[in-house]
């Protein structure tokens, strides 16, 4: 019990030095956040007076095509404030030799790197990303209760280890010197399906974004239920999305340790 | 030191051939690139499919959106997206200083960057993608032969204006030290007043309005317009734009000036 305390201590060190380093220019900090998710902003509202001129699509009305996209939207930035910048400083370790160094610290390199690569910078996207859910279900269910508000917390949490779960399973070819050359940055590109309804997509791409890339768990199917519509495969997908992700993370994470068993043993 | 006109020429397709060559260097790069490209002109043309339902809003079908959309993913690669980094990239560097003694000044060092870049991918994504979806989806012929010109050199005009647009937005980096925002910016206003997203021919009045008074319309959804013979009169369009572009050169050319004078070395 020592050791988790002294690793919960650890860890809130190195978030708040993190903290500390983005926000050093202050002025600076909250313009450019604000600056940062105009653009978020601005795709938001693109959608609902898209969705609005039309009346619905495939019978979504435009708010709840706009709770697809907040939830997205948080559960991205969630997972990229811990990773995103993780995958980014991967290669520059490996090259400069300094994962060699975390890799001898008593501490999970995974855990310390996670930690150090910590991105405040996504506070305001990820504010954005939820202020969108509140708003969306306020105008399209007119009330919720505090039993929907932490549901969605968790689907939003859940959908952020989906989502690192993408990072780190992409940042791994990085310990073996392999380029990735773009498949990632299309993996990537397959999340833009789920800021719509996936209903509106043949089966081909319905059953890639469920059981290949899951992507489709992180708002679609918990948005299912919220807005009681029909279920694409079975009704239980609503609830799958904490289990999804934590199984989707264990993957990445095993990946990873193989990773770096490999790249210890490489002797470099 | 400056160079006279013959040499400059030389050295701008040096440098835009040099760009080019550092792109078409990894195949794979450039299959993934291509493949995430008509994976998002897929995703879009579903979406659209859905929204229209073999129908029409306001006269607009699905051809004049793939119209649309096909027209996008041509103009796209030369929208100078990446000015704000390539301007901010040296700034933050230190580089700025050796680059403001260059034969070639700033500004046409980053044109000829992004020109580079945008052959590239108009040749190896843009194309490729409009002709396949030329094939599937159809697209509408142009109003007239002479329409059609019109249309495509208002395109030419347009992207200038969207690339004078994006540098008048970066130059900011000079004063607020950071290109965190001003890319941010740049982006969310060619979204929302550009009709990047929503064609403009979707948006409530109030917006179209705004984008009336405003030159983001002008970079291609003017030139869409026009080629659809939805414009009173080309030439009037293509010399608004001539008009804009002039307009921006004289802007940039002062805020370039202003900005010299500011130039803090950080990198040093």
């Amino acid at each position: 019990m020592g050791s988790f305390r002294r690793g919960a201590v650890l860890a809130f060190t190195l978030i708040r030095k993190r903290i500390a380093t983005q926000t050093e220019y202050q002025l600076s900090f909250v313009v450019g956040s604000i600056g940062a998710t105009l653009e978020y902003f601005g795709t938001a509202m693109m959608i609902v007076i898209l969705v609005r001129t039309f009346g619905d699509l495939n019978g979504w009305s435009a708010w709840e095509v706009a709770f697809l996209y907040g939830v997205n939207l948080a559960a991205y930035t969630f997972g990229a404030s811990f990773f995103f910048h993780f995958m980014r400083q991967l290669p520059d370790l490996v090259r400069s030799g300094d994962l060699d160094q975390v890799l001898v610290r008593p501490l999970n390199p995974l855990v310390y790197l996670a930690l150090n690569s910590f991105s405040f910078t996504y506070l305001f996207r990820t504010l954005l990303g939820i202020g969108i859910v509140a708003v969306s279900l306020a105008m399209s269910l007119g009330s919720f209760d505090a039993i929907s508000a932490l549901h969605l917390l968790s689907v939003m949490i859940a959908g952020g280890v989906l989502q690192a779960g993408f990072f780190l399973f992409f940042s791994v070819p990085v310990l073996w010197q392999v380029q990735d050359h773009g498949i990632g940055r299309m993996v990537f590109e397959f999340r833009r399906f789920t800021n719509y309804p996936i209903s509106i997509f043949p089966v081909a791409i319905r059953i890639v974004l469920t059981f290949i890339l899951p992507y489709g768990f992180i708002a679609y199917y918990p948005a299912e239920y919220v807005f009681g519509k029909a279920s694409l495969f079975a009704p239980s997908f609503a609830y799958l999305s904490l289990p999804v992700s934590i199984l989707f993370f264990a993957i990445a994470y095993l990946f990873w340790t193989t990773g770096i068993k490999r790249y210890q043993g490489s002797g470099s | 030191m400056r160079m006279r006109l013959v040499q400059k020429l030389r050295t701008y397709s040096t440098l835009i051939k040099k760009v080019f060559q550092s792109r078409s260097f990894y195949a794979s790069a450039v299959f993934w690139g291509l493949t995430s490209s008509f994976l998002f002109f897929f995703m879009q043309a579903s979406l659209w499919t859905a929204l229209l339902q073999d129908g029409q809003r306001d006269g607009i079908g699905f051809s004049e959106v793939i119209t649309f959309l096909v027209v996008r993913s041509i103009a796209a690669p030369f929208s100078g997206s990446r000015i704000s980094w390539l301007i901010s990239r040296p700034f933050k560097s230190g580089d700025i200083a050796t680059m403001f003694i260059r034969p070639l000044e700033i500004r046409e060092q980053v044109y000829c960057e992004e020109l580079g870049a945008g052959v590239f991918r108009f040749l190896v994504e843009g194309v490729p993608l409009a002709l396949c979806a030329i094939l599937v989806y159809g697209i509408a012929p142009p109003a007239s032969p002479l329409i059609g010109i019109a249309s495509a050199l208002s395109l030419v005009v347009g992207a200038i204006i969207g690339n004078q647009l994006n540098y008048l937005i970066a130059q900011f980096v000079f004063w607020f030290k950071s290109d965190y925002y001003t890319k941010f910016l740049s982006g969310a206003l060619v979204l929302v007043f550009g009709g990047t997203m929503v064609p403009i021919w979707f948006y409530p009045e109030w917006l179209r309005q705004m984008c009336r008074v405003l030159p983001y319309q002008l970079i291609f959804f003017r030139p869409v317009e026009a080629y659809l013979g939805r414009e009173e009169s080309v030439l009037a369009t293509l010399a608004l734009g001539v008009a804009w572009v002039i307009a921006l050169l004289v802007a940039n050319r002062l805020l370039w000036r202003a900005a010299r004078r500011v130039v803090v070395i950080q990198g040093g």
